[in-house]
């Protein structure tokens, strides 16, 4: 079987019908210019996310009249919780010892403090930060704890926004891929209305459903894969130009786009060109199983 | 060859059916006019051998094929035993005699060396070895039509088929390819062919079914057309 044969055929109706061919590779390429810009967005925003989250902990103030046999058993009970990383211990003098280093500047706030008032603590670190409601609740009212504080709103907020990001991208994503989708499917129909001829022919003579299908799915998977490529090709320049002067200017975030991740993305997106177009064509030639 | 057993075919919205009750038996390497006016149902005798449509009843054998029961990313090969030729020849504008034949080849996936061998081969057997290089636009339409019947042939069927193949034509070309479908019955292809050229259908004195409103009113060996239009 010559491969050539069916390149040919496609090279050729793709120049026969190039201006369509040129609206779906523009379609294809914008849309995943966008899916990429947007995932590379999302996982720096998952990055700054994380990092954040690692902040959250939970900070169990202890009573002081609690027994010291209680409170370590209360620890490792903690500990075997499997949501638990870790859970430190601060004691009261630890925590006086603390509190004067963060006021050493004010002695006089130090001398305002009789004896020492601080509770002893847990500092509790979870596994996965989105436990830090039920962990919390879990430890509120028991008969060693005065208070049970954590970050709470913030995480809740956080949680919000990574939603809203996502499901405004996802929406975005949809709307292109459906726009690109049906650019192509348009294209297609129109190449094989350009050579119904052939193709009828093609049937008389009693070519395999296949062979005839061949040329336009290769077609469609020809223009999502030229649309992929100048979406890369416009990520890098957005790359080169853009992001790294922001990562560059806000170097206390964890922002980076690297070669690593470009390489990635470039790899999906040529994925999702190849899909799209193959999908699009086999749409399109859905006509075609009729015999 | 062909085999059709009470084969009745109602086109949708069509109250009165295009072909009726029809058995008809074709022996390998036969040589059948099918006759009747228009609309006797002639070229819907021929779309249901190629499986273009299906009867709404009856059974249909070709080449040993049970055209009915014939699952449909098979019916490629049912084509494959069937060569067909129409009235406006079909040929591809933008592709020379010899393309337009080499093409029926490359479209089954043949090799570069089996089309450059067997095209010239079969240009020749019609009579158009010279002619290759040319356009269709550049042919006569006995011309265009004898390529048509080489791409047809060119895969080497058992079967030709031909719908009105010199409705297009005049008389003396007609009775040229008349001669040139009795010489590739002779080499052993089954040969069908609808028309209603009376001048041809009495010059052979072929086997003749003649059709009517859909039924076969007559089915005579050694028979003429019969029929005064
Ligand atoms: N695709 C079709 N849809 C509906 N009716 C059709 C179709 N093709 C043919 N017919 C009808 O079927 C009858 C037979 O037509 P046809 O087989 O084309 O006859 P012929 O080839 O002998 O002229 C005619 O009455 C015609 O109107
Ligand atoms: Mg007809």
């Amino acid at each position: 079987m010559r491969i050539s044969w069916f390149f040919k055929e496609a090279i050729i109706s793709l120049k026969r019908n190039w201006v369509m061919s040129m609206a779906a590779i523009s379609t294809v390429a914008l849309s995943l210019l966008v899916l990429g810009l947007f995932a590379f967005v999302a996982l720096t925003l998952d990055d700054l996310i994380t990092s954040f989250e690692r902040q959250v902990e939970i900070e169990v103030f202890l009573k002081d009249e609690a027994p010291f046999q209680e409170v370590q058993a209360l620890q490792e009970k903690i500990i075997s919780w499997k949501e638990v990383k870790n859970v430190k211990y601060v004691s009261k003098e630890e925590a006086l010892r603390k509190f004067k280093e963060k006021y050493k500047d004010n002695p006089e706030m130090i001398e305002a403090i009789p004896g020492n008032p601080l509770p002893a603590s847990f500092q509790i670190s979870l596994k996965n930060p989105k436990n830090v409601v039920r962990v919390a609740k879990r430890l509120e009212g028991r008969k060693e704890i005065d208070e049970v504080k954590y970050g709470q709103q913030v995480v809740e907020k956080l949680f919000a926004v990574t939603k809203v990001v996502r499901m405004i991208g996802l929406l975005f994503i949809l709307l292109l891929g459906f726009a690109s989708l049906s650019l192509i499917v348009i294209t297609i129909r129109l190449a094989i209305f350009a050579r119904r001829n052939e193709v009828s022919i093609m049937r008389l003579v009693g070519a395999s459903n296949w062979f005839i299908r061949l040329p336009f799915l290769l077609e469609g998977m020809g223009q999502g894969l030229i649309g992929a490529i100048i979406a890369i090709i416009l990520i890098h320049f957005t790359r080169v130009t853009f992001f790294e002067k922001i990562a560059k200017s806000l170097s206390f975030l964890p922002i980076s786009f690297g070669f690593d991740l470009f390489l990635k993305l470039s790899a999906s997106l040529i994925v999702a060109g190849l899909c799209i177009g193959a999908l699009g064509s086999s749409i399109a030639l859905r006509r075609f199983l009729k015999v | 060859m062909i085999k059709m057993r009470n084969v009745t075919k109602y086109y949708p919205n069509h109250s009165e059916p295009a072909l009726a009750e029809i058995n008809v038996d074709v022996e390998k390497g036969e040589f059948i006019f099918l006759v009747g006016p228009s609309g006797s149902g002639k070229t819907t005798f021929i779309r249901l051998l190629l499986r273009e449509i299906l009867p709404t009843t009856g059974e249909i054998y070709v080449a040993g094929i049970d055209v009915l029961h014939l699952r449909p990313w098979k019916v490629p090969y049912l084509r494959r035993n069937i060569g067909c030729v129409f009235q406006d020849f079909k040929l591809l504008p933008n592709k020379t005699a010899e393309e337009n034949v080499a093409f029926a080849l490359e479209v089954l996936g043949r090799s570069q060396h089996v089309i450059r061998e067997q095209v010239p081969e079969i240009l020749k057997l019609v009579g158009l070895e010279s002619q290759g290089h040319k356009f269709p636009s550049e042919l006569s339409g006995g011309e265009q039509q004898r390529i048509s019947i080489a791409r047809a042939l060119v895969n080497h069927p058992p079967i030709l088929l031909a719908d009105e193949p010199t409705g297009n034509l005049d008389p003396a070309t007609s009775l040229e390819l008349m001669a040139l479908f009795d010489r590739i019955n002779k080499m052993g292809t089954t040969v069908l062919v609808a028309t209603h050229n009376r001048e041809m259908v009495d010059s052979m004195r072929k086997r003749v079914i003649a059709l009517e409103n859909g039924r076969i009113v007559r089915d005579q060996v050694r028979g003429v057309y019969g029929y005064e239009d």
